[in-house]
């Protein structure tokens, strides 16, 4: 039995935004066309090969997403599905770039580097916290419940600080390189 | 901030410039897409998520707002007094500049015709 759908890994938008959309083209041009986007994986359903580009864009809506949607619709992009406040867009190859001024494209990565600067920053306050208490009382804390309770903390706040503190430094990078590159933008 | 530089220091981008000229009439999203495609000759053109955030943001800072009672189904935006205001002064800014521009391509194209009787 053929195959209905296909599925590419999703390494998240910061690492990989532009390669992923690169790679659903070139899929689109197999007959691969993307129907469904979750955390870790890209969901394609065969169909007709067709020569299209995608795009993304972070907006938060607040309910509103008619207008938006509508204004992608009518210059020609077709919304192919969203995931929380990303959105996914396809169009013809020749059709106006989403974005044609570098402000507003920078400010695409400003408030999603923004959302994560502050989790890096709340949860490494956090976990310094949490390290301090184990170094000045560590030896006095008797309870093993307790003890436990601080280890468990820690590593959850590691496991949110971590990531968190590579997507913002990672988005601060994108952003340097758009303000340096001289994009036909105005 | 979030608002913008260019809305802060009440000079306008080229995007945001051309989107208040075309909202001296009440236009809806798509329509100010089209208008301004139209009148600078193809020169200018607007992605639909540049309009879109700059459409929010000029919202934001109260120079332009929604039509009231319209019977269109689509959004449809008009310009407020401040943003008129605004408006007209970086008209006014920008005819100063581009008379100099053309006192200079005068220059520069008679050098040109020079050029060429030598």
């Amino acid at each position: 039995m053929e195959k209905k759908n296909r599925y590419i890994l999703n390494l998240g938008f910061a690492f990989d935004e532009e390669r992923a959309m690169k790679k659903l083209g070139l899929m689109a041009k197999e007959g691969w066309i993307l129907e469904e986007m979750s955390l870790f994986k890209y969901k394609l359903v065969k169909s007709q090969p067709k020569e299209i580009v995608y795009s993304m864009d972070y907006k938060k809506l607040d309910g509103d997403g008619d207008e938006y949607f509508e204004l992608f619709q009518s210059s020609g992009w077709e919304n192919m599905c969203s995931y929380g406040d990303f959105h996914f867009f396809c169009a013809p190859p020749e059709t106006v770039a989403i974005y044609t001024d570098k402000e507003n494209y920078l400010d695409k990565y400003k408030s999603l580097k923004d959302g994560y600067k502050k989790a890096a920053i709340i949860s490494i306050l956090m976990l310094s916290l949490v390290i301090l208490i184990e170094i000045v009382l560590g030896s006095k804390i008797e309870r093993k419940f307790i003890k436990n309770m601080l280890g468990i903390t820690g590593t959850i706040l590691g496991i949110i600080a971590l990531p968190s503190l590579l997507v913002s430094i990672t988005y601060h990078f994108k952003e340097k390189r758009i303000i340096k590159s001289n994009s036909k933008m105005n | 901030m979030a608002r913008g530089k260019a809305l802060d220091d009440d000079i306008l981008t080229d995007s945001t410039y051309c989107i208040l000229l075309t909202l001296v009439k009440p236009m809806h999203g798509y329509g100010i897409m089209q208008e301004i495609e139209k009148n600078s000759k193809g020169e200018m053109i607007i992605g639909p998520a540049s309009l879109y955030t700059i459409i929010k943001k000029l919202q934001g800072a109260d120079l332009i707002k929604l039509l009231e009672d319209n019977e269109e189904r689509r959004k449809t935006y008009t310009l407020t007094f401040k943003g008129k205001e605004l408006l007209k002064k970086d008209i006014k800014r920008r005819i100063i500049m581009v008379r100099h521009g053309e006192e200079a391509l005068r220059y520069l194209e008679g050098d040109d015709i020079n050029g060429k009787e030598k």
